[in-house]
């Protein structure tokens, strides 16, 4: 009998089941962005409805023949490791950032029929979302492509925000401000996350994103931080270790040189501080500097001094004000530094402060209000201004008189 | 590689032009909120003894009774002019004995505004008095103003923890309690010390196991509360940093 030889053809990608995967996706966003789901019933569709729909299709994606993601099996251990590795230190940087910053508590709720619910919330949301990822990413490149990694992410981000919040951005400073603490930061996971699934397959991102994921909806506390903080760490730490990943991994599998780890590790680095240095002289942290640019304040601070000004950030502050403290304060548009010399207290006007240069002959003709005191001079650094002064000139400075 | 660097570096030039729009933008909120400064008036509208038959602690004594208001009573408490302290002045106390009394504070200004802190202050008399002294408080609001108190309920039960503590101690519970239910008090809003229909109260009481020698003594203590200014800015409130649409549990 002659032996029937089975013949193992390779899967070939087929992008007719990508765009259906695509319209699948857009299909449970859209429905659940429709009025339908309101129709059902809003705790129906979350807890039931939405997290069957995902399961669903992780099903589907998983029966269908799919690509191998691109790593060697020998490496998945490697992969499944590091994914795990930066998914904790994502949330040790956040507990972090919380300690320093501020902590809140959880709006989520700890009971145990409430972690029950979260979680049939967010499993199958996580699992058919990375389903969908690994099988786009693997099915349309076999490359380190970034442009399909970053379409990916994007139309993974698009879809994590309802459409309301999208059509709720109303002025400039929302926008950014969603863009920035939001939006951004989901890209980054989304772009590291693609990354992941295109080396090692859904398991490996349903790792990381796992456990920022659980973290996020478990932990009784969580960071309270400022929404500038949440963008930094929220968008740097993904791309961070997206670039050490990439650079490990490339070290494992491609025999790469140790020299681009340090390489890194220099632009990192080099990134915090230059991030660090422009957000402190635009004025982001407590301390902002201010070029003194007259000598109303000699002899103790001269033209070209850089002052160091502290913020005044509550009525607390204002209402620690004493004479004799240096203030600056603005003054159509020009920030002045000068100094307290009386206390103003009336039922009329509220808390008032009369200053006074002390280089001028007599004080300054109007009182400050309250509303006008940008902070209090605490540190001088003399003549490092100078060059500030050299490219204003008179008519253009408006920085400190 | 390059391309990742590529990648790193807009996001971090990006990072660094949000920056610049935050610190403007955080110095208009901040200029917005202080233009208000001069209407914050947190303000305590009443203070008086609870003539009510509540008791709890099984004490039916002559402490119960006293009218502050009408001036009969041994005991004294008086809302000092800036409007957010009292001096209490307790006579007579007995060991197990309890006096209580109302107070609501109004917030008369146009901010919301949030309880940060109560001291006490030792004034006159019997120290040992005022340390061997225990108290217990218990609470509610009406937020905005709409003389509608806001559903026990959805505000925990006002009872706090229903022990007795220290008196320093039993304001500082009161505080966390009201911060754990994120309780920020808009204008014409108020916070009552108190429980269902009533009132509201402090609770003093003499240590069972106080020596008799407390008795028949005199002690004058002030009671300060520290209200801060709730910010407008959004980023201050803890619920609205975790994304999402509020209606996940």
């Amino acid at each position: 009998m002659e032996q029937r030889k089975t013949k193992f053809i390779p899967t070939r990608a087929s992008y007719k089941n990508c765009i259906l995967v695509i319209m699948l996706t857009m299909s449970i966003y859209i429905l659940e962005n429709s009025p339908a789901a309101s129709l059902i019933g809003g705790t129906l569709f979350t807890y039931v409805i939405k997290p069957l729909l995902w399961f669903g299709v992780a099903v589907f994606i998983w029966q269908m023949p799919h690509i191998k993601p691109t790593a060697k099996l020998r490496h998945k251990k490697f992969i499944y490791l590091w994914a795990f590795i930066f998914g904790v230190a994502y949330v040790l940087i956040n507990l972090l950032a919380g300690l320093l910053g501020g902590i809140g508590k959880s709006p989520y709720s700890h009971s145990l029929l409430g972690i029950i619910k979260n979680l049939i919330y967010v499993v199958p949301l996580l699992t058919g979302g990375e389903f969908v990822r690994s099988y786009l990413v693997n099915s349309i490149t076999k490359k380190e492509n970034y442009f399909v990694f970053i379409m990916i992410a994007l139309l993974m981000t698009f879809t994590s925000f309802s459409i309301n919040k999208y059509l709720g951005l109303s002025n400039i400073e929302g926008t950014v401000q969603f863009a920035a603490e939001y939006f951004a930061p989901e890209f980054s996971h989304n772009l590291f996350a693609t990354y992941l699934v295109y080396l090692g397959g859904p398991s490996v991102s349903i790792i990381y994103l796992g456990i920022i994921q659980g973290f996020h909806w478990l932990s009784p506390i969580l960071p309270n931080l400022k929404w500038i903080n949440t963008a930094l760490i929220g968008i740097l730490c993904p791309i961070f270790f997206l670039m050490t990943f990439n650079s490990v991994y490339s070290g494992i599998a491609l025999k790469k040189k140790q020299k681009e780890d340090d390489d890194i590790l220099s632009w990192i680095v080099t990134s915090i501080v230059s991030i660090a240095m422009i957000w402190f002289a635009v004025g982001v942290f407590p301390i902002y500097p201010s070029v003194i640019v007259t000598g109303s304040m000699e002899p103790e601070i001269k033209p070209g001094d850089v002052i160091l000004v502290e913020k005044i950030t509550g009525i607390e502050d204002i209402n620690n004000l004493k004479v004799n403290d240096v203030i600056q304060f603005q003054r159509d548009g020009i920030f002045i530094s000068h100094r307290i010399i009386d206390i103003l207290n009336t039922e009329e006007n509220g808390l008032q402060f009369k200053t006074k240069g002390d280089n001028n002959q007599s004080p300054d003709t109007e009182p400050v209000k309250s509303q006008d005191i940008r902070g209090t001079i605490k540190y001088k650094v003399s003549k490092i201004g100078w060059l500030t002064m050299l490219i204003k000139s008179d008519k253009e400075i408006s920085i400190d008189l | 590689m390059k391309k990742t660097k590529l990648i790193a570096l807009i996001m971090v030039i990006s990072i660094m032009m949000v920056g610049a729009g935050y610190a403007a933008w955080s110095e208009q909120i901040f200029v917005d909120t202080t233009i208000k400064t001069g209407n914050f008036n947190m303000e305590i509208t009443k203070a008086t003894v609870r003539t009510g038959e509540r008791q709890d602690d099984n004490l039916s004594h002559e402490w119960h009774h006293f009218d502050w208001t009408k001036g009969n009573s041994k005991n004294d408490v008086t809302i000092n002019q800036d409007g957010n302290s009292v001096e209490v002045e307790l006579r007579n106390l007995y060991p197990g004995g309890v006096v209580q009394f109302d107070m609501t504070t109004t917030n008369n200004g146009t901010i919301p505004a949030k309880l940060k802190s109560v001291n006490v202050q030792y004034l006159d008399g019997n120290k040992s008095l005022l340390n061997s002294l225990k108290a217990k408080t218990t609470w509610k609001v009406d937020i905005n103003g709409d003389g509608k108190i806001e559903p026990m309920g959805k505000f925990g039960n006002g009872h706090v923890d229903g022990k007795w503590h220290p008196v320093q101690s039993a304001l500082s519970v009161l505080v966390d309690d009201l911060n754990n239910y994120n309780i920020v008090i808009e204008p014409k809003g108020s916070l009552s010390l108190g429980l269902d229909d009533e009132d509201g109260c402090i609770q003093f009481k003499l240590d069972e196991n106080a020596k008799n020698a407390l008795q028949d003594q005199t002690v004058k203590f002030k009671l300060t509360f520290n209200w801060e200014q709730w910010t407008t800015d959004p980023n201050s409130n803890p619920y609205t940093n975790y994304g999402g649409d509020g209606d996940i549990q």
